[in-house]
C-alpha cells in the first residue's frame, strides 16, 4: 500500500461531516476564558488584546473571507483562471494580468470540475462532499454550498446562464440548479453512471452521456421541462461528449477496454437524436475538443498517446498525430489555429497546428498535467499539474512556457472567466 | 484588523482541517469537535507569539496532537488495541470503508495513530513529524513502518476489495477525474 492509496483511505473515512457551526465562536470564547485563569494563575500572558464583544460573526456552512474586497483597477480588466485543487480543498484564483495567485477559496472535499457561467459572475465548483459550491468571482466569496446528488462528475451550464445541469455518478440522476437562486430543483432520472453533459447553443436540450455497465447510452433532456427523452445507444464505457458550434452534432468519446485495442467516437445529429456510424479513432479516447469553425473535432486517445483529427463534414478520421506519454485535456485556441494537449506521464503540452494537422515541439511543463484552458483573447494557455502543485503559464505566441505558478495541492481543473 | 479577528480569521480556515485529524485520532466527531475547539482556544491564548501565518498552522497541529496524546478522556473511550478489527454486528455484513478504516487506526496505539494522520493524512515530512511529536526523525521513521504494517495487515481485504488503484493515472481510467471516493 503506498502513500497516495493510504492517504485516499484515510480520506474515505472522514465522511458525515458536520456543518462547521460555531467551533469559532466557541474557540474564541474559550480562550478568552482560558488566558483569564492562566493570567490569574500567574503564567506570562500575551499584552492584552481587544475583548470582542457579542460582534463575533457566526461561521456556518461555507466561510466568507471579509477581508478581501472586490477586485480593482487592473485585476478586473484581465480573465481570473479558477483553480480547483482536489488534495486541498480549496480553489485557488489566479490573476491573468499577472499570473499571481490570490488568497485560495474553501470549497467542499477534493473538488474537482470547475465551470463559469457565461457572463463571467459566478463559478460553480463540484466536490466529493457531494455538494456544488458557488463562488462569486466579483469578491471570490464562496456561497453556501448546493446540495445534489452522489459524487457528482459532470457540470454544464445553459448558454443564457440560468440552469446549471450536474451528473451525479452514485445516483442515476442529474440535477437542475437555477442559478439565479443557487437551489436544486427535482432530481432527473437518466442512464447509470451519468458523467458528463453538453448543451445546445439554443439552450434547449441537455445531452448526458450514461457510461452504464457495458453498454453507454446518452439521454436527451428538455431543459424547458426537464424530462428526459429516450436513450441513445452509443459504444462501450463512453466518457467525453463535444457539441459542433452550430449545434448540429454531437460526438460521443467511447473509451472502450482501455487495454489497447481501437475504439470508437459516435456522432449523434441533434435533430433526430440518431447515432451515427461509429468511427474509428485510437485506443482510449477519452476527451474531445471541436474548433470554433466546426470544422474538425479532435479526440485524445489516452492509451494509444495520439489525436485523432476528425473531418466533421465527413466524419472521416484524419491520420493520428502523436502526442506525448498519457495524454490527458486539449483546448483550442479561439482563432482556432492551435490545439494543445497536456500529457501526464511525458509532463509537456504538445501544440498541434490545426492547418496541417501537424505536432510542433513539447512544451515542457509539471508532471501530473491533466487540466488545460486558454483565455479568451487566446494569448496563454494554462495548464495545472497535479503532481507538482502548481499552474504553468503557455505563451501561445511562442510556445513558451512560462514560471509555474505555485496552486494548492493537486490541481485539477481550471476554468476562466469569459 | 485586530489580533482577535486576526485570530478568527485563521481559525474559520484550520477548524475544518483541525477537526478531520481530530476525528482521525477519535474516531467520532463530538469528540473530534470538542479537541479541536480546545485547541484553537490554546492557540489563541498564545496567539501574539504565533500569528504569523505558517508558524499558527504548524503550532496549532502540534497542539492538537499533544492535547489528544495527554488527555486519557479524548483517546476513545473502553479502547482495547488489539491484533484484530472489532467484530461487527449482522446488520452491517459487509461495513463501509469508513468504519473499517476507523476501526484500523483504533488498533494503532495512539502514538503510532497520531504518526499515521500526521505524515499520510496531512503530508507532514518526517522531519516536521518529529518536531510535532518531539521525537527523533529516526523514532518516526520506524513507528510509520511499524504503523503501515499493522494497517497493511489489518485492511489488506479492504484494499482489494475496495479495488482502490495505487496510482492517480490508473483511477483515472475508472473514474474521469482522479478524486477521492
Amino acid at each position: 500500500m503506498d502513500d497516495t492509496a493510504l492517504r485516499r483511505l484515510l480520506d474515505s473515512a472522514i465522511v458525515g461531516e458536520p456543518p462547521i457551526g460555531l467551533i469559532v465562536r466557541n474557540s474564541l470564547r474559550a480562550g478568552i476564558r482560558l488566558r483569564r485563569r492562566r493570567r490569574a494563575r500567574g503564567v506570562a500572558g500575551t499584552a492584552a488584546v481587544v475583548v470582542i464583544a457579542a460582534a463575533v460573526p457566526a461561521v456556518t456552512g461555507a466561510i466568507g473571507h471579509t477581508s478581501a474586497g472586490p477586485r480593482t483597477g487592473i485585476q478586473r480588466m484581465a480573465q481570473i483562471a479558477y483553480v480547483a485543487n482536489g488534495r486541498a480543498d480549496t480553489v485557488t484564483p489566479i490573476a491573468t494580468a499577472t499570473n499571481t495567485p490570490e488568497k485560495p477559496i474553501k470549497v467542499g472535499m477534493s473538488p474537482g470540475p470547475v465551470v463559469i457561467t457565461p457572463n463571467g459572475k459566478t463559478a460553480y465548483v463540484l466536490d466529493s462532499s457531494n455538494t456544488v459550491t458557488p463562488i462569486a468571482t466579483a469578491t471570490d466569496t464562496p456561497g453556501k454550498p448546493i446540495k445534489v446528488g452522489d459524487d457528482p462528475d459532470g457540470i454544464a451550464i445553459t448558454p443564457d446562464g440560468k440552469t446549471a445541469y450536474i451528473a451525479n455518478i452514485d445516483s442515476n440522476t442529474v440535477t437542475p440548479i437555477a442559478t439565479a437562486t443557487n437551489t436544486p430543483g427535482k432530481p432527473i432520472m437518466v442512464g447509470v453512471r451519468p458523467r458528463v453533459i453538453a448543451i445546445t447553443p439554443d439552450g434547449k436540450t441537455a445531452y448526458v452521456v450514461n457510461q452504464g455497465s457495458s453498454q453507454g447510452t446518452v439521454t436527451p433532456i428538455a431543459t424547458a421541462t426537464n424530462i428526459p427523452g429516450k436513450p441513445i445507444k452509443v459504444g462501450n464505457n463512453p466518457m467525453a461528449i463535444a457539441m459542433t458550434p452550430d449545434g448540429k452534432t454531437v460526438y460521443v468519446a467511447n473509451s472502450g477496454p482501455l487495454n489497447g485495442s481501437p475504439s470508437t467516437v459516435t456522432p449523434i445529429a441533434t435533430a433526430t437524436n440518431i447515432p451515427g456510424k461509429p468511427i474509428k479513432v485510437g485506443s482510449g479516447p477519452w476527451a474531445i475538443a471541436i474548433t470554433p469553425d466546426g470544422k474538425t473535432a479532435y479526440v485524445i486517445n489516452f492509451t494509444s498517446d495520439t489525436v485523432t483529427p476528425i473531418a466533421t463534414a465527413t466524419n472521416i478520421p484524419g491520420k493520428a498525430i502523436k502526442v506525448g506519454k498519457e495524454p490527458w485535456a486539449i483546448a483550442i485556441t479561439p482563432d482556432g489555429k492551435t490545439a494543445y494537449v497536456a500529457s501526464w506521464e511525458s509532463g509537456t503540452v504538445t501544440p498541434i497546428a490545426t492547418a496541417t494537422n501537424t505536432a510542433g515541439k513539447p512544451i515542457k511543463v509539471g508532471t501530473g498535467s491533466w487540466a488545460i484552458a486558454i483565455t479568451p483573447d487566446g494569448k496563454t494557455a494554462y495548464v495545472a499539474s497535479w503532481e507538482s502543485g502548481t499552474v504553468t503559464p503557455i505563451a501561445t505566441a511562442t510556445n513558451t512556457a512560462g514560471k509555474p505558478i505555485k496552486v494548492g495541492k493537486g490541481p485539477d481543473a481550471i476554468a476562466i472567466t469569459p | 484588523m485586530t489580533s482577535a479577528e486576526e485570530f478568527v480569521e485563521f481559525a474559520a480556515a484550520a477548524s475544518p482541517r483541525l477537526r478531520r485529524a481530530a476525528f482521525l485520532l477519535c474516531g467520532d466527531w463530538h469528540t473530534a469537535e470538542d479537541l479541536a475547539q480546545t485547541t484553537l482556544a490554546k492557540v489563541f491564548v498564545s496567539w501574539r507569539k504565533v500569528s504569523r501565518q505558517d508558524a499558527a498552522h504548524a503550532y496549532a497541529t502540534r497542539t492538537l496532537v499533544n492535547t489528544y496524546l495527554a488527555d486519557k478522556r479524548l483517546k476513545r473511550a473502553g479502547e482495547v488495541i488489539t491484533d484484530k478489527l472489532p467484530e461487527r454486528s449482522v446488520e452491517s455484513p459487509t461495513p463501509e470503508a469508513r468504519i473499517v478504516v476507523l476501526d484500523a487506526l483504533a488498533t494503532l496505539p495512539p502514538k503510532s495513530r497520531a504518526v499515521v494522520v500526521l505524515r499520510y493524512w496531512a503530508d507532514l515530512s518526517v522531519e516536521q513529524v518529529a518536531d510535532v511529536l518531539g521525537c527523533s526523525p529516526g523514532n518516526v521513521k520506524s513507528q510509520s513502518a511499524r504503523a503501515l504494517d499493522k494497517l497493511r495487515a489489518v485492511l489488506g481485504d479492504a484494499i482489494t476489495e475496495s479495488g482502490s488503484p495505487d496510482h492517480p493515472r490508473e483511477e483515472r481510467h475508472e473514474t474521469r477525474k482522479g478524486r477521492h471516493g
